[in-house]
């Protein structure tokens, strides 16, 4: 049988649901990247906290992270999982209510996370900050989500599943796994909780979730995407089929196994921390395969990337997942680890991955899907290309000047003299060698954040007040 | 039985570990030659192309 069985009746695919989504990850992705912004600022010049503590960086930081993995990632991931999946499998979406749900369920989650860890509301674990009503509520929406997408596939039209879908089904299977494991609680009362698990094997856990939050919330539906969107853009199907279905389940089986390399010099098990860093390293292999299948899908279009804003978003974005799938098998080893660990080069790797690699495919997604939605041409190209070229100075300004505090301060930390006494003995002499390179994350963070303002403002005209477009817009056209 | 027991009871960590491994990278060899199989080509090739289908 043909992997694609043509549909023999006409389908209405739900865009509403595409729209709404889109609309919602421009109004987060402002917000997320606008903290952020404020948080780098207060670690270049701490007054900026105003002396509320509502707004102090402890507070803040985990507004600005579950911002931009829950609210600008999760509401770009969904929207383009809907608009892709309905048209791979030539189907509508199993139940417009249950979308509805999701979506409106998943803006209120991410208000009442916007309202509660400011107020010091918090479970303390990195990434799964929410307290425990806010994670019952994530589990129930996110499960409506996965009941939608389940029954879609069900009711296919296509019997191949193209590899894209595989992306989504490894992010609907394994995010509502990682959420439910790790916030197993005992409720206290509303606000508190206490986990059902202690010492060594609460990190465990707790990084078996968030390294896997990273690779089955950053990395495989973005892959997915990838494969969906980079061939649309280009006009041009994928490279390797083969090599992206072979990279896929070499991907799922090592990334789960990673986690351990966040406790590297703790008190987990040697062979458990061993077990980490060798899965860490041998992720390069299939990343570098996702990586490779997306630049050579380009082999041959390049002429197009010179003119549309859409590619140069795609093509930086693979360039960056790259980077930070080669940089971060190396930062899990052991010998690395011991320099890197704690210091600012942990938070340029995190950047380049979400501002080099998920923000660039958002942008790209962003920009091809909304004149596609609207039915208008892209209100300006310039406007596009002027956020491409912020962006991209933005992220390598950001990436540089971490990997040079980074060093320097891990440098320092373990700096020794002839006697074996620790050569720079006062921590905040070390953190005073750090203000200059907060300053120029400044600098390249305010770019991102100013890019993706003038983005709001390109989409926003684009709905509103561009032209009607042909059938098939292009920005490149 | 006997024999059974007696490995069982010789075969540590390393064993088990070299034993998963092995199994492992026959799975994988044999995953790629499956996606790699000349007949397979064709189907993958239309596959391939379901994301440029008309809307």
């Amino acid at each position: 049988m043909s992997p694609t069985t043509l549909p023999d009746r006409s389908v209405e695919y739900d865009d509403r649901i595409v729209k709404q989504f889109v609309i919602a990850t421009v109004i987060w992705a402002m917000a997320a990247m606008t903290i952020g912004f404020i948080l780098a600022l207060q670690l270049a010049w701490w007054p900026a906290n105003m002396g509320i503590p509502q707004l102090t960086f402890g507070r803040l930081r985990p507004v600005h992270t579950n911002g931009v993995i829950f609210a600008f990632t999760g509401n770009f991931v969904f929207g383009g999982i809907y608009y892709s999946s309905q048209r791979l499998l030539k189907t509508r979406m199993w139940n417009d209510l249950v979308s509805q749900f999701h979506f409106w369920g998943w803006q209120a989650i991410i208000v009442s996370v916007v309202l509660t860890l400011p107020m010091g509301m918090t479970q303390g674990k990195e990434y799964a900050e929410m307290i425990w009503p806010i994670d019952v509520a994530i589990a129930v929406v996110f499960l409506s989500f996965v009941l939608n997408f389940a029954m879609t596939i069900a009711n296919r039209r296509v019997k191949h599943l193209y590899v894209a879908l595989w992306f989504y089904i490894s992010f609907v299977i394994t995010i509502p796994v990682l959420h439910v494991v790790n916030n197993l609680v005992i409720p206290a009362n509303l606000w508190r909780s206490y986990p059902i698990y202690s010492g060594m094997t609460d990190a465990l856990v707790q990084w078996w979730y968030g390294h896997n939050a990273v690779g089955f919330l950053l990395t495989t539906p973005i892959l997915g995407l990838m494969y969906y969107f980079l061939p649309r853009a280009a006009e041009r199907p994928v490279y390797s089929y083969r090599l992206s279905i072979v990279h896929f389940w070499a991907l799922v089986f090592l990334y789960i196994w990673a986690g351990p390399h966040h406790l590297l010099y703790s008190a987990l098990p040697d062979w458990a921390q061993t077990l980490g860093m060798v899965f860490s390293v041998m992720l390069i292999a299939p990343s570098w395969g996702g990586m490779l299948n997306g630049l050579l899908t380009l082999r041959g279009a390049w002429d197009k990337v010179r003119t549309d804003p859409v590619l140069k978003f795609m093509a930086v974005a693979v360039s960056f997942y790259g980077m930070s799938t080669f940089e971060g098998p190396m930062m899990s080893i052991r010998a690395v680890s011991a320099l890197s660990h704690y210091t600012n080069w942990v938070v340029g790797h995190v950047h380049s991955g979400a501002l080099g690699w998920v923000g660039m495919m958002g942008f790209g997604t962003l920009y091809w899907l909304t004149p596609r939605l609207w039915k208008r041409e892209i209100y300006s190209l310039q406007l596009a290309t002027a956020h491409f070229w912020l962006a991209t100075i933005g992220v390598v300004l950001y990436t540089v000047a971490m990997w040079g505090a980074g060093l320097t301060e891990g440098l320092m930390w373990r700096a020794v003299d002839a006697n074996g006494q620790l050569q720079y003995p006062i921590f905040l002499d070390i953190v005073a060698q750090m203000q200059p390179f907060y300053w120029v994350r400044l600098l390249g963070g305010g770019l991102y954040v100013v890019g993706v303002y003038m983005m709001a403002f390109n989409l926003t005209m684009t709905i509103t007040s561009a032209p009607v477009s042909s059938p098939e817009p292009s920005p490149a056209k | 039985m006997t024999v059974l027991k007696e490995g069982a009871s010789m075969a540590g960590l390393g064993w088990v570990m070299g034993a998963m491994t092995v199994i492992f990278m026959a799975v994988m060899t044999a995953w790629i030659v499956w996606t790699w199989w000349p007949s397979r080509h064709a189907q993958l090739e239309a596959a391939s192309r379901l994301p440029l289908e008309e809307d």
